[in-house]
């Protein structure tokens, strides 16, 4: 605030270095179609085999539809739909990971289905950048926290509370209209 | 000065303390009050309060003339003493925060429980009081309530409370003497106590949520200040009486009636004890977050259990033995399942008093004659769904009041009793609960609630309606047909609401009416939130659960029953009677599911008074189901009120009726008048 003219490079390299920071820490990685993806730890409740999933009739596409976890009725998201990539068929390593969410409305818990569970990586703050711009693809950049680095590969960090919350805006809003 | 100020305002508390525990004979708390009294006048001498004065005086008095008309005196200084101590706090912020240790939430959480009950009672024994059948055992009670509410009060310090309890109380003693009689201003004195004793709580327990103290309820003073003129009265004109001094304040005691009081009622000796026929049952306090969580696994354990003795592998096993210990675990958990929920159930009796309260009240308001009449008290449901119950009732107990009974002159012309009733009924059907609410009054008016259907646009102006679908009319959002809105309904707020509330709880809801004989609403209702009972059908590779609530029949149609209208809408001819179809393997793009009806099976489904037809492939089975939130983070859906677990461990989907066929008749066109043309055949 001082600085009468901060040099321009300074601002972005703030920012990533306090982003980095909050965002290190321990990650579960997986897969859809070739990339991966890393949520984190903390969010994640449990992993699940696949099973049979009930379809709601009404529903958008990515929403397959709901499964019985030991009693309690979650909804389970495609993600592979969610980000514009094909349907998920299951193979033997399809997996349902049992997230918790907060949202506005309390804590959510949802099943989200990825093509294969990898690994929990340990990523230092230092191995952390922003997310890239996109462009107008079809991926919103506003579901990447970051992206990681670990041994030459890419991990897209994923804000997974706005990925989900924000499907549920876009389901309610197609079922009004 | 700060330092007056201070002993003033410790003084008044000091005096609030000791009227609120002091009895009309016992003397030495009197002086002792008196003795504050003296002392409070002494800090405040530089600005005098008359109040103060006034009591020191009539205190001094009463004392020297030895005990004459002391529930009078005492009634006036504790008035005084209130007043007193709203003044300088009515000034103060209404509610701020307070620390309330764990004992005081809990002795205050105990308190409002038991306070209501003792309130329900309490109004019991009043209308009974109105009809003239109050005996000292009666009037006995009467006090204990108010005596038992004012003493957990003090304690707990919650003055308003103290206040009126205490008043009520001092007029409740000189009935018990024989001095009053209950009846007439007394009598609604103290009905007004019950209901402002019900504020004061619900104060409290908004309080006692929010963390914050009490807020002031103005009507508290005026509330006293009629009790108190009434005891006065009471007690002024016989001056003679001398009120019989006892050493203990026996409850007991018995009343002696002055000469020249003319009207006091002859006190029937009475046992006291529970009222006869009325077994004594144990109870136990639970937290009902153990109770919920009891149920919840029972419910889990159902699931499992069905999984478990369905489960094809063991369906090969060829053994008598295996088959019976799974018939035996079957029946264990039913009845395990049964007495859980049974855990949870309460009579609806407590509901019932308040209506039967409440309908007092409305008469009263309306100056017309009704009486409520409960029937099946005893009849338990689900506890939450006894709560949710009651804000339906309340509406229909307006509206019958309002609208459905007609005035006293207006009866007599057509030969009525002058006194409405209402007959208020609870009765288990099958795994439901019925709940209905039957009025002796004009009944509706078809014409007009069809007058003002069309002229609001809710019907088209050529169509014609059945009287059942004339009669859901009154469920319409903003409906009323009454000519003038009155304070207690004729807004058209009322049935709409009553209707969403039955539909919450997964409930249906029925009205009957016959012109000049009356109109009765039933709800029926299932006997906890948490499990309906549902037929499992087909529909291609998908299963769907349909509430049996719902279901008029299900049959498999012919081809001589179809009728379609032009190419979307379908009709099968039920009976006579068109109803729309609704193919639930096209609604739901469900693939593979059959689409030639006469190969289907269709279910006759009915809300509101309207039925439509769904197709499925066939109807599987019928089964309990525990209905389960559809997973929480999907958008609420037009066609599923909810999910349940299957038995073989799936999820299901639960279809909203009650939706389908609003749906149905925003949708498709009338069928009813114009039959299609026979052309028109597939």
């Amino acid at each position: 605030m001082t600085h009468p003219l901060p040099p321009p490079a300074e601002a972005p390299a703030a920012t990533e270095s306090s982003v980095s920071r909050t965002l290190a820490g321990k990650f579960m990685t997986f897969k859809l179609a070739r990339e991966e993806y890393g949520l984190a730890i903390l969010k994640v409740r449990e992993l699940i085999g696949l099973m049979e999933i009930t379809r709601v009739p009404g529903t958008q596409g990515f929403i397959r539809g709901v499964i019985n976890l030991r009693g309690k009725v979650i909804p389970v998201v495609d993600l592979r739909q969610k980000f514009g990539m094909e349907r998920t068929e299951p193979t033997d390593q399809t997996v349902i990971i049992v997230v918790q969410l907060t949202t506005a409305k309390g804590d959510l818990t949802m099943g989200i289905l990825v093509d294969e569970v990898l690994e929990v990586l340990d990523i230092e703050g230092k191995n952390i950048e922003p997310p890239p711009s996109f462009g107008a693809g079809t991926f919103d950049s506003e579901f990447i926290l970051g992206v990681g680095k670990a041994e030459r590969r890419v991990i897209f960090l994923l804000d997974i509370d706005r990925v989900l919350s924000a499907s549920e805006r876009a389901a309610a809003v197609a079922t009004a209209a | 000065m700060p330092t007056s100020e201070e002993t003033k305002e410790s003084l008044i508390e000091q005096l609030a303390g000791l009227v609120a525990v002091c009895e009309v004979r016992d003397r030495g708390a009197l002086e002792g009050i008196l003795a504050a009294f003296v002392r409070l006048e002494q800090v405040c001498s530089n600005e005098p309060e008359p109040l103060v004065r006034e009591s020191r005086e009539a205190l001094a008095a009463h004392l020297a003339s030895d005990g004459v008309n002391g529930t009078a005196v005492l009634a006036r200084v504790t008035a005084n003493v209130l007043a007193l101590q709203q003044g300088p706090q009515s000034a103060e912020a209404p509610a701020e925060n307070v620390e309330r240790d764990g004992d005081t939430i809990e002795l205050m959480t105990d308190f409002l429980e038991e306070g209501g009950d003792g309130l329900s009672r309490a109004d019991e024994i009043l209308m009974a009081g109105e009809e003239g059948g109050l005996d000292s055992g009666n009037i006995n009670e009467l006090f204990r309530v108010f005596h038992s509410i004012k003493g957990v009060a003090g304690f707990i310090d919650l003055p308003q409370v103290i206040a009126v309890a205490h008043t009520t109380e001092t007029l409740l003693d000189l009935v018990r003497e024989g001095t009053l009689v209950l009846a007439g201003s007394a009598l609604e004195l103290v009905f007004d106590s019950t209901t402002l004793m019900r504020k004061l709580l619900h104060e409290v327990r908004a309080a006692l949520e929010g963390g914050t103290t009490v807020e002031q309820v103005p009507e508290v003073g005026q509330l006293v200040k009629k009790l108190q003129a009434e005891i006065a009265r009471a007690a002024l004109p016989s001056g003679s009486v001398v009120a019989p001094v006892s050493e203990a304040y026996e409850i007991f005691a018995a009343p002696v009636p002055g000469p020249g009081v003319a009207s006091v009622r002859a006190p029937a000796p009475e046992v006291e004890g529970p009222r006869q026929g009325e077994r004594i049952r144990e109870t136990l306090k639970v937290d009902v977050q153990r109770v919920d969580s009891v149920v919840e696994m029972i419910g889990e354990l159902i699931i499992v259990e069905s999984m478990v003795v369905n489960a094809p592998e063991l369906a090969a096993i060829q053994s008598l033995k295996l088959r019976n210990y799974l018939g035996q675990l079957t029946k264990i958990s039913r009845d395990l399942q049964d007495v859980a929920m049974r855990m949870r159930m309460v009579p609806v009796r407590g509901v019932f008093q308040k209506m039967a309260r409440l309908t007092r009240d409305l008469a009263h308001k309306t100056g017309k004659k009704v009486v409520l009449v409960p029937v099946g008290e005893e009849t338990e449901m689900d506890r939450s769904m006894a709560e949710r119950l009651e804000e339906p009732l309340v509406h229909m107990v307006r509206n019958a009041v309002d609208h459905g009974v007609e005035a006293g002159e207006v009866r007599r012309t057509q030969g009525k009793v002058e006194q409405a009733t209402l007959r208020l009924s609870a009765v288990h059907e099958g795994g439901n609960i019925v709940i209905e609410l039957t009025d002796d009054g004009k009944g509706l008016d078809c014409k007009a609630l069809l007058a003002k259907a069309r002229s609001r646009g809710l019907v088209g102006a050529d169509e014609v309606l059945t009287d059942a679908e004339i009669h859901a009319l009154i469920f319409a959002p903003g409906f009323s047909t009454a000519v003038e809105v009155t304070e207690l309904s004729g807004r058209g707020v009322g049935m709409d609401v009553v209707k969403r509330n039955v539909e919450e709880m997964r409930g249906r809801i029925d009205v009957g009416s016959k012109p000049g004989q009356g109109t009765s609403v039933r709800l029926v209702l299932p006997l906890t939130l948490a499990i309906i009972d549902g037929m499992l059908i087909a529909c291609g590779p998908e299963r769907f659960i349909v509430p049996s609530l719902s279901i008029v029949e299900s049959l498999r149609p012919t081809a001589g029953m179809l009728y379609s209208l032009g190419e979307r809408e379908e009709f099968v001819d039920v009976r006579g009677e068109l109803l729309p179809l609704f193919r639930l393997g096209k609604l739901f793009n469900v693939p593979g599911a059959v689409s030639d009806p006469t190969q289907a099976l269709v279910v006759v489904v009915e809300s509101g008074g309207r039925k439509i037809v769904l197709m499925a492939d066939d109807v599987l089975a019928q089964q309990q189901v525990v209905i389960k939130p559809l997973g929480a983070g999907l958008p609420d859906s037009d066609h599923f009120s909810g999910a349940a677990i299957l038995s073989d461990g799936r999820a299901g989907l639960i279809l909203n009726i009650d939706r389908l066929i609003a749906q149905s008749a925003k949708n498709t066109t009338r069928g009813r008048r114009e039959l299609p043309t026979p052309e028109a055949r597939p």
